[in-house]
Protein backbone atom coordinates (compact mmCIF):
# COMPACT_ATOMS: atom_id res chain seq x y z
CA UNK A 1 0.00 0.00 0.00
CA UNK A 2 0.83 3.25 -0.89
CA UNK A 3 0.02 6.76 0.59
CA UNK A 4 0.55 10.35 0.28
CA UNK A 5 0.52 12.00 3.13
CA UNK A 6 -0.02 16.49 3.05
CA UNK A 7 2.18 17.82 6.13
CA UNK A 8 2.44 21.05 7.91
CA UNK A 9 6.48 22.37 6.98
CA UNK A 10 7.50 22.39 10.57
CA UNK A 11 6.19 18.80 10.77
CA UNK A 12 8.09 17.68 8.09
CA UNK A 13 10.88 19.54 9.20
CA UNK A 14 10.64 17.62 12.77
CA UNK A 15 10.40 14.01 11.20
CA UNK A 16 13.74 15.10 8.91
CA UNK A 17 15.15 15.94 12.49
CA UNK A 18 13.83 12.56 13.70
CA UNK A 19 14.59 10.53 10.66
CA UNK A 20 18.23 12.09 10.61
CA UNK A 21 18.73 10.90 14.36
CA UNK A 22 18.17 7.01 13.63
CA UNK A 23 20.12 7.63 10.36
CA UNK A 24 17.55 6.84 8.05
CA UNK A 25 15.22 8.94 5.18
CA UNK A 26 12.38 10.42 5.89
CA UNK A 27 10.09 7.74 3.80
CA UNK A 28 11.95 5.09 5.75
CA UNK A 29 11.10 6.22 9.50
CA UNK A 30 7.39 7.00 8.71
CA UNK A 31 7.21 3.57 7.39
CA UNK A 32 9.20 2.54 10.38
CA UNK A 33 6.75 4.00 12.82
CA UNK A 34 3.44 3.32 10.80
CA UNK A 35 4.56 -0.31 10.94
CA UNK A 36 5.15 -0.04 15.02
CA UNK A 37 1.81 1.24 15.47
CA UNK A 38 0.12 -1.49 13.43
CA UNK A 39 1.47 -3.97 15.53
CA UNK A 40 0.15 -2.19 18.39
CA UNK A 41 3.09 -4.28 20.02
CA UNK A 42 4.95 -2.15 23.01
CA UNK A 43 8.63 -2.28 22.63
CA UNK A 44 8.63 -4.92 25.63
CA UNK A 45 6.69 -7.33 23.80
CA UNK A 46 8.42 -6.92 20.72
CA UNK A 47 11.67 -7.93 22.93
CA UNK A 48 9.90 -10.72 24.79
CA UNK A 49 11.05 -13.18 22.27
CA UNK A 50 14.63 -12.15 22.89
CA UNK A 51 14.80 -11.80 26.32
CA UNK A 52 12.19 -15.46 26.97
CA UNK A 53 15.56 -16.52 24.66
CA UNK A 54 18.12 -15.27 27.27
CA UNK A 55 16.33 -16.32 30.68
CA UNK A 56 15.58 -19.83 29.00
CA UNK A 57 19.73 -20.21 28.24
CA UNK A 58 20.64 -20.09 32.07
CA UNK A 59 23.25 -17.03 31.06
CA UNK A 60 24.53 -15.17 33.70
CA UNK A 61 24.63 -11.21 32.70
CA UNK A 62 28.51 -11.34 33.34
CA UNK A 63 28.69 -14.12 30.98
CA UNK A 64 26.25 -11.96 28.12
CA UNK A 65 28.85 -9.27 28.60
CA UNK A 66 31.53 -11.33 27.89
CA UNK A 67 29.67 -12.58 25.19
CA UNK A 68 28.44 -9.29 23.46
CA UNK A 69 32.31 -7.92 24.47
CA UNK A 70 33.77 -11.16 21.75
CA UNK A 71 30.86 -10.15 19.44
CA UNK A 72 31.26 -6.49 19.00
CA UNK A 73 35.59 -7.34 18.39
CA UNK A 74 34.44 -10.06 15.95
CA UNK A 75 32.33 -7.68 14.21
CA UNK A 76 35.33 -4.69 13.62
CA UNK A 77 37.31 -7.44 12.64
CA UNK A 78 35.13 -8.28 10.17
CA UNK A 79 34.48 -4.26 9.40
CA UNK A 80 38.53 -3.98 8.80
CA UNK A 81 38.60 -6.92 6.83
CA UNK A 82 35.62 -5.71 4.37
CA UNK A 83 37.28 -2.01 4.39
CA UNK A 84 40.76 -4.06 3.37
CA UNK A 85 39.17 -5.81 0.54
CA UNK B 1 18.14 25.34 40.71
CA UNK B 2 17.83 22.35 39.02
CA UNK B 3 20.88 20.38 38.34
CA UNK B 4 22.05 19.82 34.33
CA UNK B 5 21.28 16.07 33.59
CA UNK B 6 24.35 14.30 33.15
CA UNK B 7 25.48 13.88 29.85
CA UNK B 8 26.08 9.83 28.81
CA UNK B 9 27.81 7.49 25.90
CA UNK B 10 26.70 3.78 25.82
CA UNK B 11 29.05 1.44 24.19
CA UNK B 12 26.79 -0.93 21.92
CA UNK B 13 27.27 -3.45 24.12
CA UNK B 14 24.91 -1.82 26.91
CA UNK B 15 22.19 -1.05 24.21
CA UNK B 16 22.21 -5.36 22.88
CA UNK B 17 22.70 -5.95 26.77
CA UNK B 18 19.37 -3.62 27.44
CA UNK B 19 17.89 -5.54 24.14
CA UNK B 20 18.46 -8.96 25.57
CA UNK B 21 18.27 -8.69 29.15
CA UNK B 22 15.35 -6.46 31.10
CA UNK B 23 16.73 -7.48 34.49
CA UNK B 24 20.61 -6.16 34.12
CA UNK B 25 21.88 -3.10 35.11
CA UNK B 26 22.16 -2.15 31.23
CA UNK B 27 18.78 -2.49 30.88
CA UNK B 28 18.02 -0.29 34.12
CA UNK B 29 20.51 2.16 32.94
CA UNK B 30 18.12 3.00 29.63
CA UNK B 31 15.29 3.08 31.89
CA UNK B 32 17.02 6.07 33.74
CA UNK B 33 17.20 7.68 30.35
CA UNK B 34 13.83 7.18 29.45
CA UNK B 35 12.88 8.67 33.15
CA UNK B 36 14.98 11.84 32.06
CA UNK B 37 17.21 11.02 34.94
CA UNK B 38 20.70 10.95 31.78
CA UNK B 39 20.76 12.41 28.83
CA UNK B 40 21.75 9.82 25.79
CA UNK B 41 24.10 10.57 23.13
CA UNK B 42 25.02 8.85 19.96
CA UNK B 43 26.15 9.08 16.63
CA UNK B 44 25.87 7.09 13.29
CA UNK B 45 29.06 5.18 14.36
CA UNK B 46 27.34 4.29 17.45
CA UNK B 47 23.94 3.39 15.56
CA UNK B 48 25.54 1.25 12.63
CA UNK B 49 27.36 -0.64 15.90
CA UNK B 50 24.48 -1.09 17.43
CA UNK B 51 22.56 -2.46 13.81
CA UNK B 52 25.80 -4.73 13.26
CA UNK B 53 26.47 -6.35 16.38
CA UNK B 54 23.01 -8.83 15.94
CA UNK B 55 25.02 -10.16 13.09
CA UNK B 56 27.36 -12.00 15.66
CA UNK B 57 25.07 -13.22 18.13
CA UNK B 58 24.27 -16.77 18.57
CA UNK B 59 21.00 -17.13 16.40
CA UNK B 60 18.90 -18.61 19.46
CA UNK B 61 19.01 -15.06 20.99
CA UNK B 62 16.73 -14.28 18.36
CA UNK B 63 18.11 -10.68 18.18
CA UNK B 64 17.00 -9.84 14.73
CA UNK B 65 17.99 -6.53 12.88
CA UNK B 66 14.12 -5.71 12.70
CA UNK B 67 13.50 -5.57 16.84
CA UNK B 68 16.97 -3.51 16.56
CA UNK B 69 15.17 -1.40 14.39
CA UNK B 70 12.21 -0.95 16.62
CA UNK B 71 14.53 -0.69 19.45
CA UNK B 72 15.97 2.17 18.21
CA UNK B 73 12.86 4.05 17.17
CA UNK B 74 11.60 3.88 20.77
CA UNK B 75 14.31 5.32 22.38
CA UNK B 76 15.42 7.88 19.38
CA UNK B 77 13.06 10.48 21.11
CA UNK B 78 15.46 10.61 24.28
CA UNK B 79 18.89 10.95 22.33
CA UNK B 80 20.41 13.54 21.05
CA UNK B 81 22.15 12.58 17.90
CA UNK B 82 26.15 14.08 17.36
CA UNK B 83 27.11 14.66 13.71
CA UNK B 84 30.16 16.25 14.15
CA UNK B 85 32.72 14.18 15.93
CA UNK B 86 36.40 15.52 15.32
CA UNK B 87 38.88 12.70 16.10
CA UNK B 88 41.01 14.67 18.70
CA UNK B 89 41.95 10.49 20.57
CA UNK B 90 42.95 7.51 19.73
CA UNK B 91 42.55 4.45 21.77
CA UNK B 92 45.91 2.47 22.35
CA UNK B 93 44.15 -0.52 23.38
CA UNK B 94 41.25 -0.89 20.60
CA UNK B 95 41.46 2.35 17.93
CA UNK B 96 37.97 1.54 17.03
CA UNK B 97 36.19 2.18 20.28
CA UNK B 98 38.02 5.57 20.20
CA UNK B 99 35.26 6.78 18.48
CA UNK B 100 33.43 6.74 21.48
CA UNK B 101 35.53 8.69 23.74
CA UNK B 102 35.89 11.07 20.54
CA UNK B 103 31.69 11.70 20.94
CA UNK B 104 31.44 11.99 25.16
CA UNK B 105 34.26 15.27 24.15
CA UNK B 106 32.51 16.38 21.21
CA UNK B 107 28.87 16.20 23.16
CA UNK B 108 30.40 17.66 26.60
CA UNK B 109 29.29 14.18 28.04
CA UNK B 110 31.35 13.44 31.08
CA UNK B 111 30.29 9.51 31.14
CA UNK B 112 30.43 6.60 29.47
CA UNK B 113 29.49 3.56 29.79
CA UNK B 114 30.69 -0.01 28.94
CA UNK B 115 31.63 -2.97 29.56
CA UNK B 116 34.49 -3.18 27.55
CA UNK B 117 37.96 -3.65 29.25
CA UNK B 118 39.88 -1.66 25.87
CA UNK B 119 37.71 1.31 27.40
CA UNK B 120 37.52 0.14 31.18
CA UNK B 121 41.64 0.33 31.14
CA UNK B 122 41.69 4.06 30.34
CA UNK B 123 40.55 5.01 33.74
CA UNK B 124 43.74 2.59 35.38
CA UNK B 125 46.31 5.00 35.98
CA UNK B 126 48.67 2.46 36.62
CA UNK B 127 49.37 1.97 33.40
CA UNK B 128 50.98 5.12 31.07
CA UNK B 129 47.89 4.75 29.08
CA UNK B 130 45.56 5.52 31.57
CA UNK B 131 47.37 8.12 32.83
CA UNK B 132 47.53 9.73 29.31
CA UNK B 133 44.26 9.93 28.80
CA UNK B 134 43.24 11.17 32.74
CA UNK B 135 45.63 13.55 31.82
CA UNK B 136 43.39 14.60 28.73
CA UNK B 137 40.34 13.87 29.84
CA UNK B 138 40.01 14.53 33.94
CA UNK B 139 36.41 15.53 33.71
CA UNK B 140 35.62 12.21 32.08
CA UNK B 141 34.84 8.91 33.35
CA UNK B 142 34.61 5.57 31.96
CA UNK B 143 32.37 3.26 34.23
CA UNK B 144 30.01 -0.10 33.81
CA UNK B 145 26.27 -0.03 34.07
CA UNK B 146 26.39 -1.20 37.26
CA UNK B 147 28.79 1.97 38.36
CA UNK B 148 26.58 4.54 36.48
CA UNK B 149 23.56 3.29 38.91
CA UNK B 150 25.84 3.64 41.73
CA UNK B 151 27.14 7.15 40.76
CA UNK B 152 23.25 8.38 39.81
CA UNK B 153 22.30 7.08 43.73
CA UNK B 154 24.65 8.67 45.19
CA UNK B 155 24.39 11.87 43.16
CA UNK B 156 26.79 12.67 40.20
CA UNK B 157 28.26 15.78 41.55
CA UNK B 158 28.46 19.00 38.66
Amino acid sequence: MSLTINLPAEAEARLAEQAKAIGVDVPTYVERILRAAASRASLDEVLKPIRDSFHESGMTEEELSDLLVKAKKAMRADRRTRRGK
Amino acid sequence: MTPPIPRVVFDCVVYAQAIISDRGPAAECLERVRAGELRLIWSDYVLQEIRELPEKLPTHLRVTLERVEIFILAIAPYVEHVLHIPEIYRNPFDPDDSHYVNLAAASNARLITTRDGDLLNLMDESRPEGRDFRRRFPDLQILPPEKLLELLRQGIPD
